[in-house]
């Protein structure tokens, strides 16, 4: 028989706020049954977090639960505790905290203090709650860090959390989490800053802990795809309260209210997209060869300071036809952002060439031209290359800058890549002030205010500063700075990345309307596979710095050649409670079957990522029309013993 | 940790050693040299006539006719091998002589202060962060911008005037009149702790209401962490929680400050030890100047220097130990 371990009853909070009282959360009840998983969907600021650290007593300090609220917790040795009436400050509630209910967080940097080394911060959790000698927590800090795979755990209990990688440090925190045996994990966006591979890999450990453990847990996420594969029921939550409640088949499948349908229906789905088709007789707009960019890093000696090089891309080549969109995606470090900001010059590429094809300009009226505009077409005849393809590698100082207008930058943040200090317009007018390209003030209130309505921005917050406004308005404005010098190419970094799915969706259609009346292009950078199959013409898999495979959105995603792409695409968990749900560990699971046949049928073998990190020359190999896949022959490679070849 | 400490002593040496050059220039700079003054004073009065010669003889007798380079060299050797700082021109003594127990007594003061400041502020300073937005923290705040803006000689002044009027006389300088010449004993160290305290207190004032600003402030952003939340999360009581997360990370500013404080306190002692009637350091240093006499001169800034280069490298050891981030920077 089940026996109920968490009954939360009637939960409301207010929060005492300059504006006066907010309720952040309103009468919020689920109950979660011993070693059972519920989820708990929504977007930013539903109150999802917000409602379990009600149950910690972990809320701020303006923060009250209201009076009829119960929290009911049924602890290991069977007593009921209405928890919302325990005191923070109780003894009973610190032997809660940890011992019967442990607690990960998001960001698993943040999460552990970088002062002291990770055996510390687990053994203390061990020595609160268990009753043991120092060398024994420390035995047991040893044997849970190798619980949760981190290897040579006798080495890595006496490292700093910075000596870690964020996967590693998730796992160490997990390992914190479960050491002081708590019977309830309360999971807080635990994968949701972490590559889509290690999430999937951290997915599978804490279900395969929690089948081991007995555990229930509380699993907070944004990502209807992660629920559907962990959670037996699923609240989900709007402005403060529970829309639908159920379990995840029911809720997910058949969903009742119309918020949680939308919700689904703004949710990209790589089983069930479909990619826009590869253009058709467009012009190449930019050609990018050989691209390599090396960073140097300097380390600085007792008496010298060394400079090593680190290599960030290597050997990228693709192009850009006009209008068109290229998805970038890969995993964190992949070298995605430094393969943009390089084609547009904000970093230095080390070798290789971005070649802009520049179609005639229209006539102007010399004779009549204003100052301004004379002085915009002077800049363009000083330059070497009026008409016709310009190296962007060749330019530099004065020239690049008359040339920027026509690139642009979107960045990931919406919050930090606004000024606090200018208004909206002049946001919006800083590319044409700072080129230069525009003098007359008139004229760019009227560009300004014909770019914010295509951008959909009401015209009336042009006067308003950024604070007042939220993360998808935001990121609006930063698209109609992007696109107010009448760029014909963007570069997209992740720039719906931090947004919530509904304002995602919002985004991308914007930036898919724009690139139909504008015919601009994009690279599109994302670490998100299914928003890059949603807007993506063309696709780029990069690891290593490296592209693996490059070609049609449908094929990359449909179709996929190299090893690491299969890898990359099943880690993404589907929003489908049926799917199967089996990540390929990469390079742990990874095989490296013959890719295809060169010229004189020698065979060609993807590459393993030691190959990919080590020098050995890798080409990309056309394996159907447009779709690329790096290999090498096998024969040129001295060292690797090649595998059994499959075929694919 | 020894690499650490290994490269921060070197560092240390290779900054002593550019210092002394700089301070010997800075000995060099005034116009004229001892000679000149000693042959004014010797002869001044006496009716006799000095002659170029003679200052050239006097010159030559001192030692100040040889190359810049010698000099320099002759010094710095007598400093580093037998503690010699050369002869204090117008003390006709040795310049160990003549600042001889000023040292200590500046560097009592200087200890003194520091400590007293430290142990006020960052207790005070967790405190208001802990209790942000409450009538103590209010009120903290508020003593602290008199703090900042009260002049040090008005407060010594007052200072005095108060611990006459409830300790009885005898408040002013460092020692009671049966130990102003007395030798060295445990009652004369007694003697001193007693009169240590008032300007330490006033030395400490300012500095105490700044540092409760910055520990206050750390501490504030700190306490919002998330790691102080995980902590809290797994069950750690909340008085040991605050002292091991934020608290150690709060002092942190104070403690790489610690070179400035010095140099502050050392720049503001001379007013306060001329309202209090102290014979400090600051005080000959200055006199010093007055006479030419850049022995005595070079030697008290090359302490001061010192004393600068040794605390900031302690603060140093001090701050990789709090934040074992701080190492990585230096492999």
């Amino acid at each position: 028989m089940m026996s109920t371990i968490l009954d939360v009853k009637n939960l409301s909070l207010s929060f005492r706020t300059d504006e006066g009282i907010v309720q952040p959360v309103r009468n919020v009840s689920f109950s979660l049954e011993k070693g059972k998983t519920l989820g708990i969907v929504g977007e930013s600021g539903s109150g999802k977090s917000v409602s379990t650290k009600a149950v910690m007593q972990l809320l701020p300090s303006i923060a009250s639960v209201d009076q009829d609220a119960q929290i009911n917790y049924t602890t290991k040795s069977g007593e009921v505790l209405d928890l919302s009436k325990i005191s923070p400050a109780d003894p009973q509630m610190r032997k809660i905290r940890g011992g019967e209910i442990g607690m990960i967080f998001q960001e698993p940097m943040a999460s552990f203090s970088p002062i002291y080394s990770i055996g510390n911060q687990i053994m203390e959790a061990i020595l609160l709650h268990r009753q043991v000698s120092k060398r024994q927590a420390r035995e047991i800090a040893i044997e849970m860090l190798d619980k949760v795979g981190i290897t040579n755990p006798q080495v890595r209990v006496d490292q700093f959390p910075h000596e870690m990688s964020g996967g590693m440090r998730q796992r160490a925190m997990i390992a914190l989490a479960l050491s002081s045996g708590p019977q309830l994990l309360i999971a807080d966006e635990p994968t949701t800053a972490l590559d889509v591979t290690i999430q999937a890999q951290v997915l599978n450990l804490m279900r395969d802990l929690q089948a081991e453990l007995g555990m229930s847990m509380i699993f907070i996420t944004h990502d209807l795809g992660v629920v559907a594969q962990v959670a037996d029921d699923v609240a989900v939550m709007y402005q403060g309260e529970i829309v639908e409640y159920g379990t995840a088949r029911d809720v997910i499948k058949s969903p009742q209210k119309p918020y949680t349908q939308r919700l689904l229906d703004a949710v990209p789905r790589l089983d069930n997209v479909t990619p826009p088709k590869p253009l058709k007789g467009a012009r190449r707009l930019i050609d990018v060869k050989n691209l390599g960019v090396e960073f140097e890093v300097r380390k600085k000696k007792m008496f010298r300071t060394e400079i090593e090089k680190v290599r960030a891309v290597s050997d990228v080549t693709f192009d850009i036809l006009k209008g068109e969109t290229v998805g970038l995606v890969g995993e964190s470090g992949s070298g995605k952002t430094t393969v943009g900001r390089a084609m547009l010059r904000a970093i230095d590429p080390s070798e290789g060439e971005v070649i802009f094809h520049r179609k005639k300009k229209g006539d102007i009226d010399l004779a009549h031209a204003s100052e301004a505009e004379l002085r915009n077409v002077r800049a363009k005849f000083n330059m070497a290359f009026p008409e016709g393809p310009v190296s962007l590698q060749t330019l530099a100082g004065d020239m690049l800058r008359n040339f920027r207008p026509e690139m642009s930058l979107v960045f990931q943040d919406p919050y930090s890549s606004l000024n606090p200090r200018m208004t909206v317009r002049d946001i919006i007018a800083e590319p044409l002030v700072a080129s230069g390209l525009m003098k007359d003030r008139d004229a760019i209130d009227e560009r300004v205010r014909e770019i914010a309505a295509r951008c959909k921005i009401d015209l009336e917050h042009l006067r308003r500063f950024p604070h007042a406004f939220s993360g998808g308005q935001r990121q609006r404005i930063c698209i109609a700075r992007a696109l107010v010098s009448k760029p014909k190419f963007v570069v997209c970094d992740e720039c719906v990345s931090a947004l919530d799915v509904s304002i995602q969706a919002e985004i991308v259609d914007l930036l898919r309307d724009i690139q139909a009346e504008l015919g601009v292009s994009f690279l599109f950078i994302a670490h998100d596979l299914a928003v890059v199959a949603q807007i993506s013409h063309r696709v780029a898999v990069m690891y290593h710095g490296r592209f693996v495979e490059y070609g049609p959105t449908e094929n990359i995603f449909f179709n996929p050649q190299h090893p690491y792409t299969k890898a990359l695409l099943s880690a993404v968990p589907h929003p489908d409670p049926d799917a199967v749900f089996t990540p390929i560990r990469i390079d742990g699971d990874m095989t490296y079957p013959v890719a295809a046949f060169g010229a004189d049928g020698i065979q060609l073998r993807t590459p393993s990522p030691q190959e990919c990190l080590s020098g050995l020359p890798i080409d990309l190999v056309e394996v159907s029309p447009g779709h690329f896949v790096a290999c090498h022959i096998d024969g040129a490679s001295s060292h690797s013993q090649p595998k059994v070849p499959e075929l694919v | 940790m020894l690499r650490f400490t290994a490269e921060r002593l070197i560092g240390m040496m290779i900054t002593m050693l550019l210092v002394s050059i700089m301070v010997f220039a800075i000995m060099e700079i005034p116009p004229g040299d001892y000679a000149d003054r000693y042959a004014f004073r010797k002869y001044s009065g006496t009716g006799v006539n000095v002659t170029a010669a003679d200052v050239e003889a006097i010159r030559v007798e001192l030692g100040l006719d040889r190359p810049m380079l010698v000099r320099y060299f002759d010094w710095i050797s007598g400093i580093v091998l037998r503690g010699d700082f050369g002869q204090a021109f117008a003390f006709e003594t040795s310049v160990t002589k003549v600042i001889g127990d000023k040292v200590w007594l500046t560097t009592g003061i200087l200890f003194a202060t520091l400590i007293l400041t430290y142990l006020i502020s960052i207790p005070i300073g967790i405190y208001a962060a802990v209790r942000r937005g409450s009538a103590v923290d209010y009120g903290l705040t508020a003593f602290s911008y008199m703090g900042l803006a009260l002049p040090n000689f008005l407060l010594a002044l007052v200072m005095m005037y108060f611990a006459n009027l409830w300790f009885g006389a005898d408040i002013g300088g460092l020692f009671s009149k049966e130990y102003q010449n007395a030798p060295w004993s445990l009652a004369r160290v007694w003697d001193m702790l007693k009169h240590l305290w008032l300007p330490a207190v006033v030395l400490a004032w300012s500095a105490v209401a700044y540092q409760i600003q910055t520990v206050r402030a750390t501490m504030s952003d700190e306490l919002n962490k998330l790691s102080v939340t995980a902590a809290r999360a797994r069950g750690v009581p909340e008085k040991k929680l605050l002292l091991k997360y934020p608290a150690r990370l709060a002092i942190n500013p104070v403690v790489s400050t610690i070179g400035f404080d010095v140099n502050r306190i050392f720049s503001e002692l001379p007013i306060v030890a001329v309202v209090l009637g102290l014979t400090e350091l600051g005080e000959l240093l200055l006199k010093a100047y007055l006479d030419l006499d850049m022995n005595v001169a070079g030697a008290i800034l090359l302490m001061l220097t010192f004393a600068i280069v040794f605390m900031n490298f302690l603060s140093d050891l001090l701050l990789a130990w709090l934040d074992p981030r701080i190492k990585l920077g230096t492999t």
